[in-house]
């Protein structure tokens, strides 16, 4: 839709164009006189005709009007009247009162209508059908329908509509009355068209007449072009103002017309000029082009100079071999040859680079190359000065040159050197040697290109060098590299090294064989493809931890090896780059099964045996206790025995005779040895029993006591051998000890003359005791026996022996951490040996001291 | 829709209208025809102007009265009328027995009988056919109390009746005694009078 509209629009505008264009067109190119006359002409009909309009239509409206009250009155009126006629259906007489319409010949028709809608009576004009009714029934109002004017009129009596009436009337009237004004309208217009033009073409002439005048004087100037012709002003209106301007831009055109012609004098003049200069410039054009000339026919020859430098040295690049001392050969003679010189040279500094030393020198002349020459850096600072800070030494006159002059008189002048030129050699930034260029003759200038082959000479060296620096360097890698790759290879601890995703880099062939793969095969693997989950993410977590706190740990893991679960220990370390960043991390680990299993079987043994011990001790104080209390129990019905035994001695003396009195000395002594034996075992299940009573003892003194309180018969002989030490013990202890075995010696003595011994020898972390005797001695057999209860190798009646008291040295030196022992010949005698700890060491000491201060 | 529901509206409307209709054609010619002179009778009221204590009497809402006597023709041909309203006022039927009925059970003075008193006070008296023989004395007893008195019967109007129905072409028309109007003090308007049949005026003789 939107752009058919368009198009209509574009059709319109064609159209107006069609139309008014034409038109426009015309007017332009009318003249002023006459447009202004068309104009006043137009606006004045334009007008009145809009004015005729707008009455005609009002008085079309206006009469329509009329008409509508006119017909509404007559039916008003013919209703009022037919009210009696309807009320009382008297057809007849209302057909009397329609017939007065016919009065009004414009009246075509008239029907009263009774209260059903009937046609109850009708009037009718001569040319009308009687059976004619209007197009529509109102109850009241008016309707205009084909050029007819219909109106309705209620008819009513007391408040009760009885029918209608309809009263259809032309519009002839109206149309008779509109076409006579038409007729008015048309003669005004003309009267007044006439008029106007009459006025126009007066009053047109105060306008056109002062722009004719301009007109005529714009005219002039432009055909005569005479720009000092003026328009005359007549008025003070827009054509005045015009006519100033125009005059205001004729007298500007008149001062440019003069600037004009001046303008082109001076561009004349220019253009000489810029002539003259051109021809100048031209000249000195020509005189360039011959000095570039001759320029370029210089460059050539430098050029191809430069060329033959280049293959040389492309030719020195091309020596395949390594070996440095013929490279400089190769490079000495180029050299020389090359850049036409007498001696070229190459000097390297010594190791401590106080002296340079002559690698290669060629001498043209004879063909010759020699080396070896030395020369001290002290004898030539400025020269050696002049190498550190330049790039090159070119000297022309090597014996004037200061940086050359100091070799003069003992090298220069005796070898005909004139000219040097010294190109130092640099290795990672340092001065390592110079290669020395030495011209003999007159004295030569060298050129920048000479001087650039030479400084290309001795880079060239200078890579040479280099190369062979990194070759030694290679070698000495690929051997260490060898070395630790044997050392991995050979060694039996697993290792590897993992990247920061704890990603295997590498293993050693320990581990490879575990895993089953080759050594290159590990690159890129993790421990999930060679390791049960659990123990590969228990590995990972390890890397992990480690890498995050960059701390070395020893763990100690699972680890399963052809389905077997291991134990190993493993060392993890994490890796740093230069920059000290964690880049991965190296392991090492080895099996640890073997001696894990061990420990814990001892661990396990260890345990067992605390529990053994434990329970043996808890067992040894039952039956300690139990013959403490046995024994205290018995002794009291003993002692009684023994008191009654005396009381029937006493009383009964004279009634027993000799055998009774014999039975019961028997009794009295046997009821003593019981007595004895109790003592024994309480004085035996004492010990350990009660709390130990531990002081400073010096041993002589105490041995002395001891021997005193046995008071040995007179036929044995007492020998202390040596010095006895101070110890730390319990008096009765050691007491009852020396007693029992030095009592021992005595008793079981057979020979006439007895000898003890008592000696002490100072062990490591003990004393060793022993007590010597030349008694019976006793059969190897019995060694053990001896120190168990109730044992005595002789029968009782013979020695009064209770087989107790080697059990209790025995049960008192173990109490105490020592050992006690026998060695014997039969019939030779018996050594008893027994240790004690020496309490200096370590808690056990300080144990003992806090119970000596404790006095305990 | 709005046209189908008037469509219906008009469709009930026009089903309780029909027996109405088909009632009134079943009607005798009687009925049809006493109908009409009802309807004739209330027009009337319409046209007439009575003096002034009946036209605007104190009390606004009093009923216009149409007094019957004799035998009553009409049937319940006012039914359809009752709700009617004339000149803004209500119309009442006033029935009345014959005059000789009227006399008879009242031995009173004829002049003060309470009867006539009423009828006195009616806007209309319709004389039926069965007081043809009484008319004059009817019309004497209310002479000058502004009754308008109808009838239907040949002579009513020379006894001094003022409108008489007859029929015409089977049209019920009516014709006027002015000068029984004027005595009784009524107007008759000249819509009314155009459409007498005959209009008898003394004065004009």
């Amino acid at each position: 839709m939107p752009k058919e509209t368009k198009m209509n629009n574009v059709e319109v505008e064609k159209e107006r164009g069609g139309i008014l264009n034409p038109a426009m067109r015309l007017m332009r190119n009318m003249a002023i006189k006459q447009k202004l006359m068309m104009i006043i002409m137009l606006t004045c009909m334009s007008s009145l005709i809009l004015a005729g309009a707008v009455f005609l239509i009002w008085e079309w409206a206006t009469l329509r009007q009329d008409m509508v009250r006119d017909l509404s009155t007559q039916a008003e009126m013919i209703a009022d009247n037919c009210k009696a006629a309807l009320a009382f259906e008297d057809a007849k007489d209302a057909e009397e009162i329609l017939s007065a319409l016919r009065i009004e010949p414009s009246n075509i028709l008239a029907c009263l209508y009774n209260k059903s809608g009937e046609v109850f009576a009708g009037y009718y004009r001569n040319d009308v059908d009687h059976t004619a009714r209007p197009a529509s029934l109102l109850e009241s109002g008016h309707l205009f329908s084909e050029g007819t004017l219909v109106v309705f009129r209620p008819v009513v009596l007391d408040g009760e509509t009885l029918g209608t009436v309809c009263l259809q009337s032309d519009l002839q009237p109206m149309y008779t009355r509109l076409e006579r004004n038409v007729q008015i309208i048309t003669a005004v217009l003309a009267l007044a068209s006439l008029a106007a033009y009459l006025l126009s073409s007066r009053i047109q002439q105060i306008i056109s007449a002062p722009i004719l005048n301009l007109a005529d004087v714009a005219k002039t100037v432009s055909e005569e072009k005479e720009y000092s012709t003026r328009a005359i002003k007549h008025s003070n209106d827009e054509v005045g103002l015009l006519i100033d301007s125009f005059n205001g831009m004729l007298g500007q055109i008149q001062e440019r017309d003069s600037a004009l012609v001046s303008a082109n004098e001076k561009l004349e003049t220019r253009v000489q000029e810029r002539t003259s200069e051109l021809t100048a410039t031209n000249e000195q054009l020509t005189r360039e082009i011959a000095y570039r000339k001759k320029a370029e026919e210089v460059l050539k020859k430098r050029t191809e100079q430069i060329i033959h430098h280049q293959s040389t040295l492309l030719e020195l690049g091309k020596i395949a071999t390594s070996d440095l001392a013929s490279i400089m050969r190769a490079t000495t003679e180029q050299d020389a040859k090359t850049l036409d010189i007498e001696r070229v040279s190459i000097w390297l500094f010594g190791v401590e680079k106080s002296e340079l030393v002559c690698q290669d020198l060629y001498k043209r002349s004879e063909d010759s190359h020699e080396k070896g020459l030395r020369m001290k850096a002290e004898d030539c600072p400025r020269y050696c000065q002049a190498l550190e800070a330049s790039r090159i030494v070119a000297a022309e006159d090597a014996n004037k040159d200061p940086r050359t002059n100091e070799f003069a008189e003992e090298y220069l002048q005796s070898e005909g050197i004139t000219s040097m030129m010294d190109v130092p050699l640099r290795l990672h930034g340092e001065l390592v040697g110079v290669v020395c260029h030495e011209h003999t003759g007159s004295t030569r200038e060298w050129t920048l290109e000479e001087q650039d082959f030479a400084a290309s000479i001795a880079d060239m060296i200078t890579l040479k060098l280099e190369a062979s620096e990194r070759r030694k360097a290679e070698q000495a890698l690929r051997e260490s590299e060898h070395r630790y790759r044997t050392l991995l290879k050979n060694i039996p601890q697993k290792i590897f090294y993992k990247d920061r995703d704890s990603v295997y880099l590498l293993c050693n062939e320990s581990y490879a064989e575990d895993l089953k793969i080759n050594v290159d095969e590990v690159k890129g693997k993790t421990d999930y493809d060679f390791h049960p989950k659990e123990l590969a993410n228990a590995y990972r977590a390890d890397d992990a931890r480690i890498m995050a706190l960059g701390i070395p740990e020893e763990i100690e893991e699972k680890y399963v090896k052809d389905g077997q679960n291991l134990i190993i220990r493993t060392l993890k370390s994490p890796v740093r780059d230069e920059q000290d960043n964690i880049i991965g991390i190296f392991g090492i680990f080895w099996d640890i099964t073997a001696r894990k299993q061990t420990e814990q079987a001892l661990e396990r043994l260890n345990k067992n045996l605390e529990t053994t011990v434990q329970e043996l001790t808890r067992s040894n104080k039952e039956l300690q206790d139990f013959a403490y209390v046995i024994a205290h129990d018995l002794k009291a019905p003993l002692r009684a025995i023994g008191t009654l035994a005396d009381w029937i001695v006493t009383d009964y003396s004279d009634k027993f005779d000799e055998q009774g009195k014999d039975q019961m000395r028997l009794l009295k002594g046997r009821v003593a040895r019981m007595s004895g034996l109790i003592d024994s075992i309480l004085q035996y299940s004492e010990i350990g029993r009660s709390p130990k009573h531990l002081e400073k003892l010096n041993l002589n003194t105490l041995i002395a006591d001891a021997i005193a309180e046995i008071d040995p018969p007179g036929n044995i002989e007492i020998v202390i051998e040596n010095e006895l030490p101070v110890v730390i013990f319990e008096r009765i202890r050691l007491m009852q000890v020396f007693q029992n075995l030095v009592g021992n010696a005595i008793t079981y003595m057979d020979k006439p003359q007895g000898k003890i011994r008592i000696g002490c020898v100072e062990e490591s972390n003990f004393w060793k005791f022993s007590i010597a005797d030349n008694g019976p001695g006793i059969g190897e057999q019995y060694f053990e026996k001896i120190f168990k209860m109730f044992q005595t190798l002789v029968s009782r009646d013979e020695f009064e022996s209770i087989g107790i008291g080697l059990a209790m040295v025995k049960k008192i030196v173990e109490l105490y951490g020592g050992s006690v022992w026998v060695e014997s010949k039969v019939s030779e005698g018996s050594t008893f040996f027994f240790t004690l700890p020496k309490h200096d060491i370590g808690a056990k000491d300080a144990e003992f001291e806090a119970n000596i201060v404790a006095g305990r | 829709m709005r046209i189908r529901a008037y469509g219906l509206i008009i469709f009930a409307l026009s089903l309780l209208v029909l027996p109405t209709v088909a009632l009134a054609q079943e009607g005798s010619v009687q009925s049809r025809e006493y109908q009409i002179k009802a309807a004739f009778l209330y027009n009337f009221i319409k046209f007439i102007d009575w003096p002034k204590e009946k036209e605007r009497p104190a009390d606004s809402n009093e009923p216009i009265a149409i007094g019957i006597i004799g035998e009553d023709p009409f049937g319940d041909s006012f039914e359809p009328l009752r709700e009617k309203q004339v000149k803004g006022r209500n119309v009442i039927i006033k029935r009345f027995e014959g005059f000789e009925q009227l006399n008879e059970s009242d031995e009173h003075d004829e002049k003060q009988h309470p009867k006539i008193e009423t009828i006195r006070k009616c806007h209309v008296l319709f004389i039926c056919l069965s007081e043809k023989m009484y008319i004059q004395q009817i019309i004497d007893s209310i002479q000058g109390y502004g009754v308008l008195t109808v009838g239907d019967m040949e002579g009513f109007l020379e006894t001094g009746g003022i409108i008489n129905f007859l029929t015409e072409e089977k049209k019920i028309r009516f014709e006027f005694n002015l000068d029984s109007a004027e005595r009784s003090k009524l107007t008759i308007r000249s819509k009314l009078l155009r459409l007498a049949k005959r209009v008898i005026r003394q004065k004009d003789a």
